[in-house]
């Protein structure tokens, strides 16, 4: 039997009564036949409707769109179902299929919606948006008639949207790494020099070389020459090997969430340095691999692969170390084949539980010479900390402080390999990671 | 995937064959029952004392028999009569012409014919005419009801046997054809007249015929008899003889009188007529109808209307009956739909993914459980702070001095050092003093004379940002 | 995340629809005079049934109105019709609930709290819905009372239906005149229309307005591994039995002959025959049949197979080697063994086919 349309346990009242209606009839006790078989034909009738709506609703034109780029900002989702038919759809249950991790800040996640003839009805919801890439819809919908009777197979309405969502560079954090640059006195500016990128122009002083020389402004009766920037030679790969406890704690602060906006926020700053800078991100049993770029396009390959981040893909991660492990050297010799020769400032962002065999195929990369690696931990439980009572709060730091403890003893094993290893705090994770980062620049 | 239901798609269903049952039944009904007839005198079928089937099933033994019902059908069937025999024994009713036109025409086509006719009433006098034979059975015996007569034949059987109530013979014209047979046995040197001959063979070209004046020496209670004298072996040679090599029997069976069961019942109750009908044949006529189903289905079904609309005056009866009409005309439309359950659709549940997350959700019910070794983690966690903070552990004594030095009241201190290091022994089995110890509440209450002593330094377990920043 | 609004006014609707039928309960609980005495007065059973359907009633109305629950309510209903109280069926006002809780219900369990900020629809277009709903609705009462009234004139012409043929005039009256019979033909013919008409709309429907979505789920929604119980097994299984049954029957025919373990008058009677060769029959079509019902639902392995095979071989062989040699016998048997076997086979087969002539002829099947 197939299930285009099934009837519902009510039907079988209505039923009921048609039976009893006829039975009446026959028992000679009232002549209610007729009215209990037209009820019958009603039936067939309105399952005639619902088969016609059902196939109606399956081939309706829908028009998916989105809109929102970056984390914290509302993420609307609209689904816009045109019905070009004369056939009125009543009454259709609708529920948008989205990650469990993503939370709804406006509209419902489902309605129950009439879909007019030759009309068109939208259903959008807003999300706060989060980093990474995340897969939305589709608009699951179940028909049925208006009475209850009948009920539609469930059909997907509209396609499954991929948005990328880039992370926020927070004023806090802005200000966290002027102070340091200031602090440290060791905001480079722009050195002027040999090099290919523009610079400025400036009058023509003797002594310069006569190549550089700026014809175009002479129509202005200006001798001017054209300086060029010194290329930076400082090469920054920031390294993120990503697993599920990455994505543990509240809302926008988990500390994947908190590291891609200390990423963001320090190589918008490096490219303003027009150093090169690149990302490589090892997630879910995947290999995202930035293009290298200098000034705006490195920054805007890091934001990228920042944003292509699939936490479902990590959650659902099964892999083993082995395979972990495969990947670390397949990464690696990629790094050591696409780096070139100049110095090179590797920083690895690295969790809890992979840290050790990061190191351990790490530890190579040093004897090469030219990489400098520092290696920063996060401690996920503490993100755990926030939202709950001050005395939960004690009682928790007391439960959790094997994983505390742990995280010290696995820096310091790190550091025995000679890599130099930080397990931060949500608190400090910043302030140390672009502190270190400035240092490495000098 | 659960386990997956052993359901088996039927495509003929039980129901479906009982049903077709049903119509069969029901258009047996209507065609009404058979009424096998009971046969009473000679014919094959009658397995009484007066009846053939002995005979019958001795011929069948040997010999093709053919029952003859209806003599002018039967010479189309015979396709093949190189050699025919034709028995007739006692016909009840005299011969019609077009029968009689009937076996001449079996006896012209077939090449070669013989007929054995043992008649004691004279109704086969037509054909013996009709075939020009120079016999005739004129109907009566003067020698008396049982005469003993002495056959002997020429395919070499002899003996005597005695006749019930056979007719004599009468002969036209005595030719060398015609061979008396069987003869009264007392007439031994008196010619033979007409009185006495009781059975002839005659040659009439390619026929023969032996008639035997009586009947009942073919009758089943005269073959079954088990007497001195020979009529088994008499009629099995004289089949043989009269067969030739091989033939095809023709056994009269047309000339009996039939009667409907119900009438052959009343004549069982009547002594004379008794003997005439055999009760086993007469028992499966009667078996027979009665299975059949126009004799107990309508009766069984007006019993069931009348007992319903007797059932139907009684009110709740009445009511009882009305539901399950309801109920039948429900289930079987019901049972032409598979209905589903109607769920709403579940929407996507939004969790919050933590680290610890069972133990965290626990936490936030109130349900944790703390022991001892969280006892030690504190501490730990305490000791740790004190000796980077100020140099000095938890467990030495000097501690008190530091704590006072930061601020913390005097006894307080010392209480708080006592307090700790008491448990800490206890906790890590120093020590076996205090005997039973909550951990439960005594962790809670080192968690909150803690507090007071880390604020001092500059920590707190309750704060968001507390000590993690200075452990790591 | 479910309207608290709408769920409380769904309930009060669905409080106000059963109300009717509510009244006439309670109206009819505190009408009786109930004498305590009277309910466990068994001859008064009649008195009895009636407070008790009209109390079950009552507690169904109830839950229908909490659930929200159509069936409750038309159990409800039955209740009362079953006491004789039919103006329960006859007056629509009873009957609202059954219609209209489908759709109270589904507003309740699928309106979201805040929907209303996600759904972007115009004026006109609600209203067009509604509108076309309405009358599409209309159509359909006018058309099923339509339909209805043909169908309903062709089952009346069956009801009053004349037989001549006496025998089966009392089946006909069972049928026609008798409400329980009426039921049976009545709800028959009933289903046969539904199914016809069914099938018939869905298919044209789809022909029409074809989608590859509901063909996929329609698709998918079979179960694809139901092992199929082939048509016409029994007979398939009776076919095997019979080529298998002589020498079985020959077998233990041997058995009582040889170790004269029955007496010989009984064993050489013809009723004796015919009993062991249906039973022996009887028997290996149950086995069979067993056997096979395991074989149509997996295929069946070579093993099993070529089992069965050596299996029906050894029977053969033995009821050869029997055939040659019998010990009360002063020699082997000089008999060829194809005739034999062919003589054993044909014993078995024209005692059966004996059985089953003398059957045809008595029910009066064949001539």
């Amino acid at each position: 039997m197939s299930s285009i349309v099934s009837p519902t346990s009510r039907l079988m009242a209505l039923v009921i009564l048609a039976s009893s209606l006829i039975a009446l009839d026959l028992f000679m006790v009232a002549s209610t036949g007729l009215l209990g078989l037209a009820i019958i034909v009603f039936i067939l009738i309105l399952r005639v409707y619902v088969v016609l709506a059902q196939t109606v609703l399956a081939n309706i034109r829908v028009i998916t769109s989105y809109d929102g780029i970056r984390e914290g900002d509302p993420l609307k989702v609209a689904y816009t179902m045109c019905n070009e038919t004369v056939v009125p759809i009543a009454i259709v249950e609708l529920s948008l299929a989205y990650p469990e991790y993503l939370k709804i800040i406006e509209g419902s996640p489902g309605a129950l919606i009439l879909i007019p003839p030759r009309g068109c009805i939208t259903y959008k919801t807003v999300f706060l948006a989060r980093v990474g890439k995340h897969r939305i819809g589709p608009l699951r919908a179940v028909l049925r008639d208006p009475f209850g009777f009948f009920k539609g197979a469930e059909l997907k309405l509209g396609d499954i949207l991929e948005v990328s969502i880039r992370p926020r560079e927070g004023e806090v954090l802005r200000k966290i790494l002027l102070n340091i640059a200031r602090s440290t006195g060791l905001s480079k500016a722009r050195r002027a020099g040999e090099g290919s990128e523009f610079y400025f122009t400036r009058d023509y002083r003797p002594g310069d070389d006569l190549k550089r020389i700026y014809w175009k402004a002479l129509a202005k009766m200006r001798l001017a020459v054209r300086e060029y920037e010194r290329e930076s030679m400082i090469y920054t790969l920031f390294l993120l090997l990503i697993d599920k406890s990455m994505l543990y704690g509240p809302y926008l602060n988990t500390p994947l969430e908190h590291i891609s906006r200390i990423i963001a926020i320090v190589s918008r700053h490096l490219a303003e340095k027009n150093d090169w800078i690149n990302s490589i991100i090892l997630a879910g049993g995947r290999l995202q691999i930035g293009i290298p770029g200098r000034g705006r396009r490195g920054y805007v390959n890091i934001i990228n692969n920042i944003s292509s981040i699939d936490y479902m893909s990590i959650m659902n991660d099964r892999s083993d170390s082995e395979n972990l492990k495969a990947l670390l050297r397949s990464t690696i010799s990629t790094i050591v084949s696409t780096t070139p020769r100049s110095p090179i400032n590797l920083i690895v962002i690295a969790s809890l539980d992979n840290a050790t065999s990061v190191a351990s195929e790490l530890k190579h990369l040093q004897y090469l010479g030219k990489f400098t690696i520092h290696m920063f931990i996060p401690i996920p439980h503490l993100y755990g900390l926030e939202k709950i009572s001050p005395f939960e709060r004690a009682i928790y730091r007391i439960k959790t402080f094997s994983d505390t403890s742990r995280a010290q003893s696995i820096v310091r094993d790190i550091r025995r390999t000679g890599i130099r290893a930080l397990a931060v705090t949500p608190w400090d994770m910043a302030t140390r990671i672009i502190a270190r980062i400035e240092r490495m620049r000098v | 995937m659960t386990m997956k239901r052993k359901t088996k798609i039927v495509m003929v269903s039980t129901l479906l064959i009982l049903l077709l049952l049903l119509i069969g039944i029901i258009g047996i009904l209507e065609k009404g029952p058979i009424i096998i007839p009971v046969f009473i005198g000679a014919h094959p079928a009658n397995n009484g004392p007066l009846g053939l089937s002995n005979l019958y099933e001795m011929l069948r033994y040997n010999y093709t028999v053919i029952l003859v019902t209806n003599w002018s059908k039967i010479i189309d069937s015979l396709e093949e009569c190189s050699n025919i025999l034709i028995i007739i024994v006692s016909p009840e009713a005299p011969y019609k012409r077009d029968e009689v036109e009937s076996i001449l025409d079996i006896t012209r086509k077939c090449r070669s014919t013989s007929i054995i006719i043992g008649d004691e009433t004279g109704n086969t006098n037509m054909i013996l005419e009709a075939m020009r034979s120079n016999t005739r059975i004129p109907g009566y015996s003067p020698e008396g009801q049982y005469p003993i007569v002495y056959f002997n034949t020429p395919w070499g059987w002899s003996g005597i046997l005695v006749l019930d109530r056979p007719s004599v013979l009468t002969l036209l014209s005595l030719t060398p054809n015609l061979t008396p047979i069987g003869v009264l046995a007392t007439t031994t040197s008196r010619a033979i007249s007409e009185s006495t001959v009781y059975s002839i063979v005659e040659n009439l070209g390619n026929i023969t015929v032996l008639v035997v004046g009586d009947g009942s020496i073919f009758l089943n209670q005269v073959i079954r008899s088990n007497t001195t004298m020979d009529y088994r072996g008499f009629i099995e040679s004289m089949i043989k003889f009269m067969c030739k090599h091989n033939c095809t029997i023709l056994l009269e069976s047309s000339k009996s009188q039939a009667v409907h069961p119900r009438d052959a019942f009343r004549m069982l109750s009547d002594p004379s007529k008794a003997l005439l009908v055999d009760p086993i044949s007469l028992i499966i006529s009667f078996l027979v109808q009665v299975i059949h189903p126009s004799t107990w289905l309508p009766p069984l079904l007006d019993y069931l209307n009348r007992l319903i609309f007797n059932l139907l005056n009684i009110d709740y009866v009445r009511g009882m009956l009305l539901l399950i009409s309801i109920l039948v005309i429900t289930l079987t439309i019901i049972s032409r739909e598979r209905s589903v359950p109607d769920e709403p659709l579940q929407d996507t549940i939004e969790v919050t993914w933590y680290g610890h997350a069972s133990f965290r959700s626990k936490l936030l019910e109130g349900g944790a459980k703390l022991d001892k070794t969280d006892f030690l983690s504190l501490y730990s966690i305490v000791d740790s702070l004190l000796k980077s903070t100020t140099g000095v552990s938890l467990q030495s004594p000097d501690i008190v001095k530091v704590l006072v030095s930061r601020g913390i009241n005097q006894r307080k201190a010392l209480d708080y050092y006592e307090f700790m290091n008491k448990y800490y022994g206890r906790a890590s089995s120093k020590s076996r003093w205090p005997l039973i110890v909550f951990w439960g509440s005594i962790v809670r209450k080192a968690i909150t004379l803690s507090e007071d002593i880390l604020r001092s330094i500059g920590y707190s377990l309750m704060e968001y940002r507390g000590v993690e920043e200075r452990l790591v | 995340m479910r309207s608290i609004y709408i769920t409380v006014a769904t309930s009060i609707v669905s409080a106000v629809l059963a109300f009717p039928l509510l009244a006439i309960s309670l109206s009819m609980i505190a009408g009786y005079t109930i004498d305590l005495k009277d309910i466990f007065d068994l001859r008064n059973i009649y008195s009895t049934i009636r407070i008790a359907s009209i109390l079950l009633s009552t507690i169904f109305i109830i839950l229908a109105v909490l659930t929200i629950n159509s069936i409750l309510y038309v159990i409800a209903l039955i209740s009362h019709v079953v006491i004789g109280n039919y103006e329960v069926l006859l007056s629509p006002i009873y009957l609202l609930p059954i219609i209209f809780y489908g759709l109270l219900k589904v507003l309740s369990e699928g309106w979201r709290r805040d929907q209303v900020k996600s759904i972007n629809i115009s004026i006109s277009g609600l209203l067009l819905t509604i509108v076309s709903l309405i009358v599409i609705i209309s159509s359909a009462i006018i058309l099923s009372y339509y339909i209805g009234s043909i169908i309903w004139g062709y089952i009346i012409a069956i009801r009053s239906i004349n037989i001549d043929v006496l025998v089966l005039r009392s089946l006909a009256d069972f049928l026609t005149i008798n409400p329980l019979g009426s039921t049976i033909l009545v709800g028959l013919s009933i289903v046969g229309f539904y199914v016809l008409f069914r099938e018939f709309t869905e298919i044209l429907v789809l022909y029409i307005n074809p989608s590859r979505q509901v063909a996929l789920n329609a698709l998918k929604s079979i179960d694809f591994d139901v092992p199929f119980k082939p048509p016409l097994s029994s007979l398939r299984n009776m076919i095997i039995s019979l080529s298998i049954a002589p020498p079985f029957y020959y077998l233990i025919a041997q058995t009582l002959d040889r170790f004269n373990l029955m007496p010989e008058s009984l064993v050489a009677s013809i009723l004796f025959k015919w009993l062991l060769s249906v039973l022996v029959l009887t028997i290996l079509w149950i086995i069979v049949s067993k056997l096979l019902t395991r074989l149509d639902e997996s295929d069946p392995s070579l093993l099993s197979i070529a089992s069965g095979l050596i299996l029906i071989l050894l029977l053969y062989s033995l009821v050869y080697i029997l055939g040659l040699w019998d010990p009360r016998a002063e020699s082997l048997s000089l008999e060829n063994a194809d005739l034999y076997l062919k003589r054993v086979i044909f014993n078995y087969y024209s005692t059966l086919f004996s059985i089953v002539e003398l059957i045809l002829i008595l029910l009066g099947v064949a001539p």
